[in-house]
């Protein structure tokens, strides 16, 4: 029992560093010297030299992959190379609109897969199934980016009741959250429907049944239960979704929150607010993988003998 | 096979695409070539989706786009297919001190989320077909080695393997005989499930600007040069949307279509 815990600690341990490693050995992918992308061609040889100090470029590989672990434990990301902004802190600035947005997304889909996906699993092969296995297959297929547009033709263009673009209040969150939410709920209308159809055709099911138990009954006391395992495992696969979501929406309508902070930094060459961003949204995404895989293990100590 | 709904549906989305496609090709010719002069024309005979924000003809924009993410969806799937399949075979098979390197590395890889792997690779990686397609790559090979590595595992012990070994057929008997001809069908389906996601994350990277250099056209590309311009000409982000979006639908039919072919 307590192997398996240990177990999800020693890995999550193990992903937090190998993230960590990997995100600093990333500038070597640049292509002939980062600093001179960064300073631009023409850089005078003082500036290239002051730049490799402040970095600590001149280092020996091994010292400077030390200095930047260490610097990691005190949540040190280092400053931007655009501005000299602390890194740290425009990851606060932009986290809020992010979180927000991610919330807002997923309160919106859950509250439409749900339903949808018990209705068509308990409706298996009838139209009802059919539409709406049909209707999240498409919507599986519309990229973010193209439904985006999309919703802005129809509610800004057409109807012009909501803003395009921007951020500030609820009204700007609307479409954002919309997009990112109905690729969401796709998705998750799927997850929900297998699980729960998965359950549909155990012996239990039947059983209870058989006693004269009401649909919902069975649904709600015997089903949910043994269906939730799998759909919080699932769920976890979407947060890989939802990040790249989330990346994306930001840069349709211009949302000024983690994804636009990564988008910009990219197009500025700005190498250590990308390191930091990468690094960050790693960190949380393997954070809230962890904690998944305890609360899994807490609702069915079964997987820990799986395991 | 033809019995099959959502197979079928698939064929159909494909026929009609790729006859518009080769009928364009064919009897139009694909001109990529850009025309400072001739921006954002409207829609014309020359032109019959007008031209984009750098004077290219939309069409052929459109259809060079579709090559690309064509392109690019089968070779990041074979590569990976291939290697993460061998590295999977490697695993499963040698066990111990391999099995746990390969996995480990397998850990890594999976540690970060989705489409992040490939933003902050191709962010430091710069642009270019070649690099974009090692980006995609570089992430994608790691399910296929999962998926060999436990089929191995499953085969592995079978009676009938131990047989062969106990006769002392070669490696290349066992392997090629007896483990490939139940695991290959798997791995080409998982292949063919993959092509969707790999053209949204293709599309992705180029609609971040993260893929290709600016001056070949690519859908993703396309769709945002079009975002700058959709108060009045909404066709520069709808035409390329249009296609993506019945790209990846064919795909997913085809493939869901397959697999529930292979299920039965």
């Amino acid at each position: 029992m307590k192997r398996y815990v240990l177990k999800r600690i020693a890995l999550f341990l193990f992903s937090l560093l190998a993230a960590a490693s990997l995100v600093f050995f990333l500038i070597h992918l640049v292509p002939g010297d980062p600093l001179v992308s960064v300073l631009g061609e023409g850089a005078h040889p003082d500036d290239i030299l002051r730049l490799q100090q402040e970095l600590g470029l001149d280092k020996p590989l091994m010292e400077r992959f030390w200095h930047f672990m260490g610097r990691l434990l005190s949540f040190d990301l280092g400053r931007s190379l655009f501005d000299g902004n602390l890194v740290w802190s425009s990851i606060m600035d932009h986290l809020p609109n992010t979180l927000l947005l991610a919330a807002m997304a997923m309160c919106l889909a859950w509250s439409m897969a749900f339903p949808l996906g018990v209705y068509a699993a308990f409706r298996e092969n009838k139209t009802g199934d059919t539409l709406i296995t049909f209707f999240s297959t498409l919507g599986l297929a519309v990229p973010n980016f193209v439904l985006g547009p999309l919703l802005i033709i129809l509610f800004s263009v057409m109807w012009g009741v909501l803003p395009v673009s921007g951020s500030g209040g609820f009204k700007h969150l609307v479409l954002p959250a919309l997009t990112l939410g109905s690729s969401m709920a796709a998705l998750s209308t799927h997850i929900v429907k297998t699980a729960v159809a998965r359950e549909l055709a155990e012996p239990y099911v039947l059983f209870a049944r058989a006693r004269g138990l009401s649909e919902f009954r069975v649904f709600w006391h015997h089903i949910l239960k043994n269906a939730l395992l799998s759909i919080i495992t699932l769920a976890g696969l979407q947060l890989g979704a939802l990040t790249g979501g989330a990346i994306i929406t930001e840069k349709v309508f211009a949302l000024p929150g983690m994804g636009m902070l990564l988008i910009q930094a990219v197009t500025r060459r700005d190498y250590t607010t990308v390191q930091g961003v990468v690094l960050f949204i790693t960190f949380a995404y393997l954070t809230i993988h962890f904690f998944v895989d305890i609360l899994y293990y807490l609702l069915d100590p079964r997987i820990a003998h799986d395991a | 096979m033809m019995h099959n709904r959502q197979f079928k549906a698939g064929l159909v989305i494909f026929l009609i695409l790729f006859g518009l496609l080769l009928g364009v090709i064919l009897f139009r010719g694909v001109d990529t070539e850009l025309h400072l002069e001739a921006r954002l024309l409207p829609v014309s005979l020359s032109h019959p989706l007008g031209t984009d924000g750098l004077g290219r003809d939309l069409l052929s924009a459109v259809i060079y786009g579709t090559g690309v993410s064509l392109l690019t969806a089968f070779t990041v799937v074979t590569f990976s297919l291939v290697f993460g399949g061998v590295l999977g075979m490697t695993a499963g098979l040698a066990g111990g001190l391999v099995d746990m390197l390969v996995m480990r590395v397998v850990d890594v890889i999976l540690a970060f989320p989705g489409l992040l792997l490939a933003i902050a690779l191709a962010a430091f990686a710069g642009p270019g077909l070649v690099s974009m397609i090692a980006v995609l790559c570089f992430s994608s090979w790691v399910g296929y080695a999962r998926l060999v590595r436990g089929e191995v595992l499953k085969y592995k012990y079978k009676e009938y393997v131990i047989a062969a070994r106990s006769y002392n057929a070669s490696f290349t008997r066992i392997v090629g005989h007896h483990m490939l001809p139940p695991i290959a069908p798997v791995l080409l389906v998982q292949g063919v499930m993959a092509i969707p996601g790999v053209i949204l994350a293709e599309s992705s990277l180029n609609y971040l600007g993260l893929g290709l250099a600016p001056e070949m056209p690519s859908l993703g590309q396309l769709i945002d040069n079009g975002m700058e311009h959709i108060f009045y000409m909404p066709l520069q982000t709808a035409a390329p949307g249009l296609v993506l979006f019945l790209l990846i639908l064919g795909f997913s039919f085809l493939s869901q279509g397959l697999r529930q072919k292979m299920e039965r």
